[in-house]
């Protein structure tokens, strides 16, 4: 895809979720000049290239997730909503490193990538717990849950699946949740982040 | 409404699919109900859990995309779309030539289905997890399958749906065990389920093992080309100097046409 993308398109495409934000991801992870732009900003200040890569995966996850929980502000191209976020991104690692800063003022798309319980759930030990949750749910409910998650058809599931019907992804995705429900109800540290909604 | 239908709607709500008065009316009732309240927030949580997961697995994917390539140009640095499917090349093996390799693939040597078979054994002996049920259905599938009980072994791993832990894994030996009864059909049906599992291990082998069943029904494609050749490129697939060479044989083959 060469030049400024369709904003619009794109992020209604992820937006509805399914194969169509696969697609469009896809496209926005070749989009022209986009990840040399990333890499020269994380170059110039103080990063090399494995971080640049590492910022822009980052910038497309975050992006990825703010446009299908309704938090993306159409302004500007995607582009520079992305760039602004690998810049935030970049800027706030430094922080954390307590190395250099940004010189240059921040986008005003900046502001929307603050850290949120999901952020800090994505922190390491977080990953863990994640990764730890989803590996005793098991491989295919933990697919069957994303799917539906991403707004993916109870057909299109059954097709992914490889089921006999919508009807019968349904029923597996209910008992996969009801799966998942019971491993929060015997995790320890999930129910202190139950805890700490309530608040 | 009984439990189930409560959780339903708390499931809908939590995943923003409620709308109009059905929404409001349950939201009333959360706030009525702390008993109802207290597991609503389990169901915000299972639904953090998931986007978190959904960004891990995000995470994954982006990391094993090739970075997109820069090109110098005259005007500046520009940024190449890149293609994973650049591959072009074309196969017309005869079916005579195709049939002589695959028989020599599948029939007593390093590269035969059963050596694969017997690598899977090895890899279940690795994979008990919480789901024993499950576990112990692919190792006893798994061993009648290495000796040649094959029908036994699909009668074993049918029941196991894609609600369970080892679906995929079980997918992949019900590939393996319809292969050994010369059903290609659901033999490539169940590798290319296996081909959806996440992990990379069982992926690969369910590709690899819908390919073979492509040459057994003579029905090798310029996309199974493009398969292969991917697979025998691939660092982190087990078979990949099989695939490679299988790849250099059907490359032979081609100029026998």
């Amino acid at each position: 895809m060469n030049g400024s993308l369709e904003t619009v398109d794109l992020a209604a495409a992820i937006r509805s979720g399914g194969p169509k934000r696969e697609q469009a991801l896809s496209s926005l992870y070749n989009v022209t000049g986009l990840f040399f732009r990333i890499k020269q900003m994380v170059t110039n200040h103080g990063g090399n290239e494995e971080d640049a890569r590492d910022v822009f995966h980052e910038g497309i996850i975050t992006l990825d997730r703010k446009i299908r929980q309704d938090e993306y502000e159409d302004r500007g191209t995607i582009e520079s909503y992305l760039f602004g976020v690998c810049r935030f991104i970049w800027s706030n690692q430094q922080r954390k490193n307590k190395r250099v800063e940004l010189k240059e003022d921040f986008t005003p798309y900046d502001q929307s990538t603050g850290e949120n319980p999901l952020d800090t759930m994505l922190n390491n030990e977080g990953q863990n717990l994640v990764a730890n949750l989803f590996g005793q749910l098991g491989e295919s409910c933990s697919k069957i849950l994303s799917l539906w998650k991403l707004s993916y058809s109870m057909n299109e599931i059954a097709e992914e699946m490889g089921l006999p019907s919508g009807d019968n992804a349904r029923k597996h995705k209910f008992r996969c949740y009801q799966k998942l429900l019971g491993l929060i109800d015997n995790s320890p540290e999930l129910a202190l982040n139950l805890k700490n909604l309530g608040q | 409404m009984n439990t189930s239908e409560y959780s339903e709607k708390l499931m809908a709500l939590a995943n923003k699919e409620l709308f109009g008065d059905e929404k409001m009316q349950i939201e009333k009732e959360i706030k009525e109900n702390p008993a109802l309240a207290e597991e609503f927030k389990k169901h915000l949580l299972a639904q953090e859990l998931l986007e978190a997961f959904i960004s891990q697995d995000l995470k994954k994917k982006l990391n094993a995309f090739p970075l997109p390539q820069e090109k110098n140009e005259s005007s500046g640095a520009v940024i190449k779309k890149m293609n994973p499917y650049r591959y072009k090349w074309a196969i017309a093996a005869s079916v005579a030539l195709i049939l002589g390799i695959s028989s020599y693939l599948f029939v007593g040597n390093e590269f035969s289905y059963q050596n694969l078979a017997d690598n899977y054994v090895l890899q279940m002996q690795e994979v008990r997890g919480t789901n024993m049920v499950a576990d112990d259905i692919i190792e006893k599938a798994s061993s009648l399958i290495s000796n040649n009980k094959s029908e036994m072994a699909i009668t074993l791993l049918t029941p196991i749906t894609p609600d369970d832990d080892r679906f995929f894994m079980g997918q992949l030996l019900l590939g393996n065990a319809y292969y050994q009864t010369k059903n290609f059909s659901a033999a490539s049906n169940a590798f290319i389920q296996s081909s959806k599992s996440a992990d990379e291990e069982v992926k690969y082998k369910g590709q690899y093992g819908f390919l073979l069943c492509e040459l057994k029904m003579k029905s090798w494609s310029e996309e199974n080309q493009k398969l292969l050749k991917e697979l025998s490129d691939n660092e982190f697939f087990i078979n990949k100097m099989e695939a490679a060479d299988l790849l250099q044989k059907l490359k032979i083959a081609k100029y026998f046409n």
